[in-house]
């Protein structure tokens, strides 16, 4: 979920903008450099005085306090610490177990199965920094890569005004990760499942919005909720160069470097009536990419459009949320063909993200959920030995959240997740059996992982 | 490198980077009025009500400001009211 790693089997960007890159930069240093209030940067339980449950239903998930907090730019106040503006979260220990071990391994220093990994370690700052400004900014140790970056950056001015007796909150956010800024759990920086095991084996094909750019372009958008209702969005993203992104940790290779600004759009409506809260939306990214870096021969285009809903009861002790999203891209590959990178000039992939949770007293998560993605064959773009995109899971997952009310005593901010999922794959690279033509099946990669996620 | 387009193989010098930076943060310091209100959440989001549910009244949270106000929650408040962020204060 947070650190955004290259996709296998599909092509991701390089290249610069200064003005963007120095943006999610000036701002990093513009935090620094500005006066802070007493209290400011604590983060966002310790700023709010709040609970995680208030903005949480159960963690990642938010709650419609928490989009609205997220969206008015971290800024809300009400608590009283005083300490660093700092946030730790840990994934540790994990265990992930596949139906049959992964030739070679199933990462660098892990054997083929039944693999214990400390996963990942966050460092977070931001929340307020004036009443108008503040930051969600992360950097991640991953465990399994073994290597520090940059993670998911979001850095946002918003400000609220009367607009002839109706309500317009309004801001402008600067990030790297197409989505990252969003506030429902449908869209993908976001949505279900909140974690996943590094070291499971994952389909090759995925759509360019579902983190193919994440912490290699620099975005900004402008928003505006209307009379707490209507939301909507638009922006546009630039690559980062190699240089700077190599500085902050992430490797360039292999790459697709976006040509030009890709522009980013979000129209979303969320009718909030008593426990009920109900959205439906639609999202989308669209742009020019030099396939693999190379131009000799032109650049390949895509559109990724998106639809969304999420329905929460937020009830006590009961909650439940059903989220479905649904993506399709259409994907020009004419440069690529001619690169020989892709058998077609012009490719389509759909992709769906359906899952149902329910939470009992803020403390137990159960979870059910479908994935499938799939869409025109083409051997070649996908690096799949049947050529076909398919590939289809079932996900359950049970989960454990002791302190969503507030940490023990001795650490009252202390939050912990802990989970076990299973997903049970129906078809995986095209096929559901000799999907990578030495004989394995998709049953092979059903996966399960367990967790303990820690934050602080 | 060759076969890079143009855009990648592009790099911008420090100091053009150090220019933007000081510049942006310029603006950033500008804009910032201290004058304008922190934003609050709205009643309808906390799914406010002018009466107590049980024993949860605003009167007894920890963001409730007397008279009629609240630190997180927009609008005049109702000490007698309720929400679903309620946390009681034990001061």
């Amino acid at each position: 979920m947070f650190l955004g790693l290259p996709p296998r089997g599909r092509v991701l960007p390089i290249g610069c903008h200064r003005l963007l890159t120095s943006l999610l930069l000036a701002a990093a240093l513009g935090i620094a450099l500005l006066p802070q209030p007493a209290a400011s940067l604590p983060l966002y339980a310790r700023q709010t005085g709040q609970p995680c449950a208030t903005c949480h239903t159960a963690f990642w998930e938010l709650t419609p306090f928490g989009r609205r907090f997220k969206l008015g730019g971290y800024t809300m106040g009400g608590g009283d610490w005083t300490g660093p503006p700092f946030a730790v979260t840990l994934e540790a220990p994990t265990y992930t177990h596949t139906e049959a071990g992964q030739a070679g391994g199933a990462a660098s220093h892990f054997g083929p199965n039944n693999n214990f990994a400390f996963q990942q370690a966050s460092l977070f700052t931001g929340g307020r920094i004036t009443d108008n400004l503040g930051a969600f900014i992360q950097g991640t140790y991953d465990g399994v890569a073994r290597r520090f970056a940059w993670d998911n950056t979001d850095i946002r001015f918003a400000n609220s005004v009367n607009v002839d007796g109706h309500k317009l909150l309004w801001g402008v956010t600067a990030n790297n990760n197409p989505t990252v800024q969003d506030v429902w759990n449908t869209i993908p920086a976001w949505s279900f499942p909140f974690i996943s095991s590094a070291l499971a084996p994952t389909p090759n094909a995925k759509t360019f919005i579902d983190l193919v750019y994440a912490q290699q372009v620099a975005g900004l958008t402008g928003y505006a909720f209307f009379d707490d209702l209507f939301y909507l969005e638009f922006g546009g993203y630039r690559p980062l160069s190699n240089n700077t992104q190599k500085a902050l940790g992430i490797s360039p290779t292999g790459q697709s470097p976006i040509s030009g600004v890709a522009p980013y759009w979000r129209v979303a409506v969320e009718p909030n009536f008593g426990d009920h809260s109900w959205q439906v939306g639609t999202f989308g990214l669209t742009s020019n990419v030099f396939p693999m870096g190379l131009s000799g021969a032109g650049t390949d285009s895509f559109t990724d459009v998106g639809t969304d809903t999420q329905y929460q009861y937020l009830g006590d002790p009961h909650t439940v949320t059903a989220r479905v999203a649904w993506i399709h891209e259409n994907h020009n590959t004419s440069a690529s063909q001619t690169l020989g990178l892709a058998d077609n000039s012009n490719n389509q992939l759909r992709s769906l993200n359906a899952s149902l949770s329910y939470i009992y007293d803020k403390t137990w998560s159960f979870t059910g959920g479908r994935m499938s993605i799939g869409g025109t064959p083409d051997a070649t773009l996908y690096g799949t030995f049947t050529g076909s995109s398919n590939s289809a899971n079932w996900i359950t997952e049970i989960a454990y959240l002791p302190f969503m009310r507030g940490g023990p005593s001795f650490w009252p901010w202390l939050n912990a997740r802990i989970g076990l999922q299973w997903i049970r794959w129906d078809k995986f690279d095209g096929a559901t059996s000799n999907f990578n033509g030495a004989g394995r099946n998709a049953h092979a990669n059903n996966t399960i992982f367990g967790y303990v996620w820690i934050a602080f | 490198m060759p076969g890079e387009p143009e855009s990648v193989s592009a790099r911008f010098s420090r100091r053009s980077l150090l220019r933007s930076a000081v510049g942006i943060t310029g603006i950033l310091a500008a804009t910032l009025n201290p004058a304008l209100a922190q934003p609050k959440i709205s009643k309808v989001a906390v799914n406010y009500q002018d009466h107590p549910d049980g024993d949860k009244r605003c009167d007894k949270c920890v963001q409730f400001q007397p008279p009629d106000a609240c630190k997180v929650v927009e609008g005049t408040i109702s000490p007698q009211g309720s929400c679903r962020i309620f946390i009681l204060n034990r001061a």
